[in-house]
């Protein structure tokens, strides 16, 4: 017997509360945002003056944070978290700084900057 | 800075590689062994309708499905944030590793030897991507029964990939496998960079003209009128260049004498097509204007330069020798003379992407100090 106070739902049934919730209807985001573009609050709006789904994505972003940090911190799917971000970025709340799709990945200079930081680690 | 910036403020550079490897391969616990952070899981939620899309329409169906990504940090100095995404597993997220490999530096691909199989999926996106890995057999409790050779064998893997064995589970073993990848991408990083150049460089150098601006090309021209040096075949620098193919073991090779304009005579050459069959010229001569081909470039540099891909350029993959001959790599030293003129290159071009090595630039730099030489003791000048 299913227990009478639990809704009678499986995976199939999807998530009870639509993503889209979370971001007003709206399903895509109108700025471009990768997993690694990092964003932080430029202190202009107060989390107070703004919706609080809205407020609670600006208190994670006191200092530079990626989208992908975002959304797990949030455990919201990171195309949820974009859509968010490109509100707060449209009222100014927050700056963002995308990755460059065509860094150079053999850059010489970055990669002992990996290989020194990993060092230290050990 | 390769952030694209919509403010001033310096952000720190993201550095991205990924943990490849089969479902229950030991992803998200490699990740959460290195990682500064705790273990993070991303979802993506996707729908068939929105595939490889940043829409959530129609979130809800029947075809919606969440992708978890596994993802950690780690804070190398002040300027350098790394971010490991451990890729999803199951095949249906194919679409994703798009995203995920766009901009990564390397991929550590995890082998569960109990399934080696698992991770052919992963060896042949990142192949077939160019994105550079290395193989880390996971040592689960009692299932390590194959040595690196065996594994090497089993997954057809290339000589230059490496394989180590860690324990996904341990910070230290986990983190000496981020160090061997990182190893192995700078050994695997274009020549061009071991020899102090970056693309970055060249494309800065050369950006708004077609040949590299050439202010001493008088100068050179004076040096080699001095020197005796004529545009004529001499099979003393064609003997050196059969000597370069023998060497580099590349397809074509000459010595290059490069006057006032730019313009390239071969004095010596080698490869299909140089010789004159039955009285009739030879199918690739001795002569090529300046916009052809990569030897102005070390001429200019006065450098030897050595390019394993001549398409990984944006500034030589248009070079006209690239459609007219097929030429996919190219390595070069410069010729320079005792009072420092650049006169010419010796040279070596492939019709295949060619993985260079040290070696092959130290023996072409000493192949150009013997060609200065000869062409000095010819000239009565050593």
């Amino acid at each position: 017997m299913a227990d009478a106070e639990r809704p009678l739902i499986d995976e199939d049934a999807g998530p009870l509360v639509r993503p889209y919730m979370a971001s007003g209807g709206r399903t895509a985001p109108t700025a471009s945002f990768d997993l690694l573009t990092l964003v932080w609050s430029t202190g202009r709006v107060g989390r107070l003056a703004i919706e609080p789904e809205l407020g609670e994505v600006l208190l994670l972003c006191r200092e530079p944070v990626s989208v992908a940090e975002v959304a797990a911190q949030l455990r919201l799917p990171a195309i949820v978290v974009k859509v968010l971000l490109s509100d707060l970025l449209e009222l100014g709340a927050v700056a963002v700084l995308s990755p460059d799709p065509d860094v150079d990945t053999t850059d010489r200079s970055v990669l002992e900057a990996l290989l020194d930081g990993l060092q230290r680690r050990l | 800075m390769a952030y694209s910036a919509d403010s001033d403020r310096l952000a720190p550079l993201p550095i991205k590689l990924l943990v490849a490897g089969g479902f229950g391969a030991g992803k998200t616990t490699f990740v959460g062994a290195v990682s500064e952070i705790e273990p993070l899981t991303t979802e993506e939620t996707i729908t068939t309708a929105s595939i490889g899309t940043d829409d959530l329409t129609g979130v809800g169906d029947k075809q919606t499905t969440t992708v978890a990504l596994d993802f950690g940090r780690i804070t190398l100095d002040e300027r350098h944030v790394l971010y490991l995404f451990g890729t999803p597993g199951q095949d249906r997220f194919w679409f994703m590793w798009n995203e995920l490999a766009q901009g990564a530096y390397g991929a550590v691909v995890l082998a569960d030897t109990r399934r080696l199989g698992d991770c052919f999926p992963s060896l042949d996106f990142f192949e077939r991507r160019g994105t550079p890995f290395i193989v880390a057999v996971n040592e689960f409790d009692g299932s390590y029964d194959y040595g690196p050779d065996e594994v090497r064998e089993a997954l057809d893997l290339k000589a230059e990939v490496p394989i180590v064995v860690c324990d996904a589970r341990d910070t230290r073993s986990a983190t000496e496998t981020l160090l061997t990848l990182t190893q192995h991408l700078i050994s695997a990083a274009p020549t061009a960079v071991k020899l102090g150049v970056t693309m970055t460089d060249l494309e800065t150098e050369f950006r708004l003209t077609v040949t590299p601006d050439d202010p001493d090309g008088s100068r050179r021209a004076a040096r080699l009128a001095a020197l005796g040096a004529l545009p004529e075949a001499d099979p003393e620098y064609d003997d050196i260049a059969e000597q370069i193919l023998q060497v580099t073991g590349a397809t074509w090779a000459g010595v290059n004498f490069v006057g006032e304009n730019q313009d390239q005579f071969f004095p010596g050459i080698a490869g299909p097509g140089t010789r004159s069959v039955d009285g009739a010229d030879p199918e690739i001569g001795r002569e090529m204007p300046g916009d052809h081909g990569y030897c102005v470039y070390v001429v200019a540099r006065e450098k030897a330069m050595a390019l394993n891909n001549v398409m990984d350029y944006a500034r030589f993959a248009g070079n006209p020798v690239v459609d007219a001959l097929g030429i996919r790599a190219y390595i070069g030293a410069p010729l320079v003379d005792t009072e420092g003129a650049t006169v010419g290159t010796v040279w070596a071009i492939d019709n295949k992407t060619h993985h260079w090595g040290q070696p092959d630039v130290d023996a072409m730099k000493e192949i150009a100090a013997t060609v200065m030489l000869r062409i000095r003791q010819k000239a009565g000048q050593a």
